[in-house]
């Protein structure tokens, strides 16, 4: 069994880490035009060796340098983004965060994702609920959508999508798709649109997200599965996260636009 | 009539922030007539704020957003511009980004800014001629450039209800849910221009006094300047804003188009 208490101290230690490079961390580009940092190399390295000790048996599939390990016994892995939101971090924001998924036989089973910023912790373990610092949190249950919806969205939505004016409610983009995965599950926001992003920017958030009764589609369809992604590929379609019921209307103001190559 | 320091104002927003902190979370909202959020937070906030204030520069008038508080100066032509929680909407989702904002407008022009973001610990700050700080050091805008695949552009919840920005913009697009801390952002070069929804003088006027000291501007969306005298009525700004370096909001202007949605209009969905 994986103890909460116990992967809380890892991500505390990992986040005075990447804290001491917060507004004065360098970014370099990677091969996928994204950035990395010191900070993101050395929490992963921290993470990795830390999980390794913890965990020997279970495999790693974490951001950076494309670290795999195959599980030496059973099926699990465990997905590490060191830094999610590196962008912002580097930017001086404060929403960026640490997450942490485990996955069992390609589901998702346990999530732990740190802001360090606000030292708030989201997780769901083994068994039991989906906690926000310790306290136990649901979904939003409103299912009509109106002025106060809250839907959050990722910084690239205007190159691929367009969300129709008719929606009512309001967009946050933090730049952290573990952090707002988190948010969504543990009722703060309705719904999450996501790009195409890697299974360690989904795993954890999902783990929660189910726990709590939600879910996670392509748009257009299909449910998305972990087990899919285990390669590091990112996810072929854009997606939204949330509850069933709430994610199909709001499906109905998202319309794809002419897609563009960035330059 | 004495000029603030920023070592004292800060220790009023900081005793702020904490009761502001204890509402965090379990803050329970009410409609107000603007149909956005008020809280037991803003209004004990804004109580505490004026409260200090009054004591300290007794002569100054106040313009404060909860309750539209308006109190002329006694004497001169001060006022303090108090926003006890912007970002109201992130506050009560649990949502990091929210913040007191304090200004010092006097003869219609801000000259000094203040913004506590207690959630993260950041103050920003800047005074009549001085620096950009963020939490004591100085900070700087970023240089202009060519809309590129990092760039970033701070924006509001509904921008989707109003304006479409070009899907060859290459960059990016964030909303954090504060129009204070969005321009605290722009000033201080953790982005690069921030579009602003039609908001009023206690949203604008801490970041403005920012902006004002880093060569940064205010401006309509494709038109000019945004003058703090027509919005000390306490009247919403008449038209969407970017700021930023002049160059940028130039040049995010020009990716900008205005949306109708034939659809809201027969549903009957008013503007904001």
């Amino acid at each position: 069994m994986v103890e909460a208490g116990r992967i809380y101290e890892l991500l505390e230690s990992a986040g005075k880490l990447a804290l001491s490079h917060f507004l004065d961390a360098t970014p370099q580009r990677k091969r996928d035009l994204t950035y990395v940092t010191e900070a993101d190399l050395e929490v992963q390295d921290f993470l990795v060796s830390a999980l390794g000790r913890l965990f020997p048996g279970d495999g790693v599939i974490a951001e950076e340098n494309s670290v795999r390990k195959d599980p030496a016994s059973g099926e699990r892995y465990w997905t590490i983004d060191p830094i999610d939101g590196t962008a912002p971090f580097v930017a001086g924001l404060s929403t960026w965060s640490i997450g942490l998924g485990l996955l069992e036989s390609g589901s998702p089973v346990c999530g732990f994702v740190y802001a360090p910023m606000t030292r708030e912790f989201f997780h769901v373990a083994e068994e039991g609920g989906v906690f926000r610092n310790g306290r136990p949190c649901r979904m939003r249950t409103e299912d009509a959508i109106g002025r106060d919806t809250v839907l959050f969205a990722h910084s690239r939505v205007h190159q691929v999508l367009r969300l129709r004016p008719g929606y009512p409610g309001k967009v946050f983009v933090l730049g952290s798709a573990c952090l707002q995965m988190s948010l969504v599950a543990t009722g703060a926001a309705d719904a999450l649109l996501v790009g195409h992003d890697k299974i360690w920017d989904l795993a954890p958030g999902l783990a929660m997200l189910r726990r709590n009764g939600g879910t996670l589609r392509y748009l257009g369809g299909g449910e998305v599965c972990m087990g899919d992604l285990l390669s590091a590929d990112p996810a072929p379609f854009p997606m939204l996260a949330g509850r069933a019921s709430i994610i199909e209307r709001m499906e109905s103001f998202v319309e794809y636009g002419t897609p563009r190559i960035a330059v | 009539m004495s000029m603030p320091q920023a070592a004292e104002i800060e220790a009023i927003l900081q005793r702020a922030g904490r009761i502001a902190l204890e509402h965090f979370r379990t803050a329970r909202p009410r409609w107000k007539a603007s149909r956005s959020y008020v809280t037991e937070a803003d209004l004990d906030v804004q109580a505490y704020v004026c409260e200090q204030l009054a004591a300290r520069f007794p002569e100054d008038g106040t313009i404060a957003e909860e309750e539209e508080l308006r109190v002329r100066p006694r004497s001169g032509s001060r006022y303090w511009i108090i926003d006890p929680i912007d970002g109201t909407a992130a506050f009560v989702g649990g949502l990091p980004v929210w913040g007191i904002g304090l200004a010092l407008v006097e003869d219609a022009e801000p000259v000094a800014g203040y913004f506590l973001m207690p959630a993260t610990g950041d103050f920003f700050h800047a005074e009549a001629g001085s620096a950009v700080y963020r939490c004591g050091e100085p900070a700087r805008t970023r240089e202009p450039a060519s809309l590129h695949r990092e760039s970033v552009l701070l924006s509001f919840s509904r921008l989707h209800r109003h304006l479409r920005l070009s899907s060859s913009y290459p960059g990016k697009v964030r909303n954090l849910g504060s129009t204070i801390a969005h321009i605290c952002y722009v000033a201080s070069g953790s982005a690069d221009a921030a579009l602003i929804g039609r908001v009023h003088i206690w949203d604008l006027a801490p970041g403005l006094a920012m902006l004002g000291n880093c060569g940064g501007v205010l401006h309509y969306v494709g038109a000019g300047p945004v003058s703090v005298q027509e919005l000390l009525d306490g009247s919403p700004a008449r038209g969407f804003m970017l700021c930023g370096h002049p160059a940028m909001v130039r040049r995010y202007g020009a990716a900008l188009q205005p949306v109708r949605d034939i659809a809201a209009e027969q549903e009957g969905i008013p503007p904001e």
